[in-house]
Formats: structure tokens, sequence, C-alpha cells
């Protein structure tokens, strides 16, 4: 009877190598690469500045939205002229408050 | 010459005759002061994000100018004077900004209520649950009605 081989690489091994091939590539900056123009950030275009902030209002940071420095600053001053105008919030109101205020009313 | 734009936040109840004497007052500034009107937007209703001066909802007009720059700080002081004296009550906010030599003229800006189809009165009425009263109840007020 042939004995059984054992396996040379373990499970545990298998999978973190796995999970290692599936880590894609870092993205880069949608400015700089050009795929997204520059020109889009702007005050005026506030659909789109929308993009580049969280469910609460506040600015994505540049490390999840992958931003350069350049632009993130760009689009920092752009924001920040639209909340003037009140084209964009300051803070959205918390999910969780208006559930309570639904409630009281 | 140097180009401008001022973006205007007025009351949702700003008038036609409003908005247009404020064109006219603009554009008769920037004549007077040897510049040249480029254009004035009007960009329609809007919901705002925040509450401004009570109002939950504001109407936006971009306006676009180009002036020689030695007069450029006069005029702007002109212009404010002008706003805050004859629109005060109208133009609750507004923002000037320097358009590089570079930039074009086109613009995008965020879809007015003006523009988004509003709801049919059955759709409205489907959403609140509100029916049509039927035949016999008309005739049961006309009725009530009659003997009143």
């Amino acid at each position: 009877m042939a004995k059984k081989m054992k396996l040379r690489i373990s499970g545990r091994l298998l999978r973190k190598r796995a999970r290692r091939s599936d880590v894609r590539a870092a993205r880069g900056c949608r400015f700089t690469s050009g795929e997204v123009p520059v020109s889009a950030i702007d005050y005026k275009n506030a659909t789109f500045l929308r993009g580049f902030l969280t469910e609460r209002g506040k600015i994505l940071s540049a490390r999840i939205s992958g931003n350069a420095t350049k632009y993130q600053r760009l689009l920092a001053r752009e924001i920040k002229l639209a909340r003037t105008m009140a084209l964009l919030p300051y803070l959205a109101p918390e999910r969780r408050a208006l559930i309570s205020d639904r409630r009281s009313s | 010459m140097v180009r401008y734009e001022v973006l205007f936040l007025t009351a949702p109840e700003v008038t036609f005759g409003e908005a247009s004497n404020l064109e006219t007052q603009l554009r008769t500034i920037v004549r007077d002061f040897q510049g040249n009107s480029i254009s004035f937007d009007r960009w329609g209703k809007y919901r705002l994000a925040y509450l401004v001066q009570k109002h939950e909802y504001g109407v936006y007009f971009l306006f676009r100018f180009e002036v020689e720059s030695p007069v450029l700080q006069q005029f702007l002081q002109t212009m404010r004077s002008m706003i805050h004296l004859k629109f005060g009550d109208v133009v609750m906010r507004y923002v000037t900004n320097r358009l590089t030599d570079q930039s074009s003229l086109i613009y995008q800006r965020p879809e007015s209520l003006e523009e988004v189809p509003g709801k049919t009165t059955d759709a409205l009425m489907r959403e609140h649950k509100i029916s049509v009263a039927d035949e016999g109840e008309l005739d049961d007020v006309s009725d009530v009605l009659a003997e009143a």
C-alpha cells in the first residue's frame, strides 16, 4: 500500500497566499492620471464634490479617495466654498437623530 | 482684463422684476468701470443643504464679467455696497471668485428643482393615500346642502 503523501504546504499558508494575490494594486489619483479633468473640481459642480464627502458630510481623506495632495487641497477649498453657498452641507443630520426625531413626532 | 464671477443665492420668493433689476444694476456698474459683462444665468430653484435665513429653498444666479485690474478693487467695493444697500432683503449670500485665463466658460451645476419633472396629481394622491370621494358621497353632501 502506498503511503499517503503529506501536503507540503499547509492550508493556512495556502490561504495566506490566496489572500495576497487578491490584493489589488493601489489606485492612483484620478486627477493626476487624467481620468477626471481637473476642471471638474469646481464649487458649482456640487454633485461631483458630493462624492468626496462622507455620509455625515465630512471631507474624505486623501488616503481614502487616493487624491494627490495638490488636488486634495483644491477639492477641500472648493467644497468649503460650496458649503458657504449652501450647495453642500456642513454636517448632514445623523441617521439615528433622524429616526428619533420621527419617533418623537 | 481680469475675469470674475459672482454666484448669488437669493430668497426663493424672488420675483422676475427683482432679478432683472439686479442684472441691469450689475451690468451698469460693469459698464461704468469700462468692463464687459459676459453672462447672467438663472440656475433656478434649489433645495438648500441647510436653512439660510430660515429658508429651505433658494434661487441661484451666476454673473460673469471682466474689468481692468487697476479698478478691480474699487469695482468690487461698489458692487458689494450696491448689493447690501439695494438688494439686502433679496440676496441672502453671494461669493466672488476669480476665473483663470485658461478656464473655459462652460461649467456644470447640480440639477435644479425646476428641471426635475414634478409629480402628477395622481401619484401624489396615491402616495398620501388620498382617494377621490365616491359619487354617492358627493350626492349625500349635495342632499345635506339642499336641506340646509
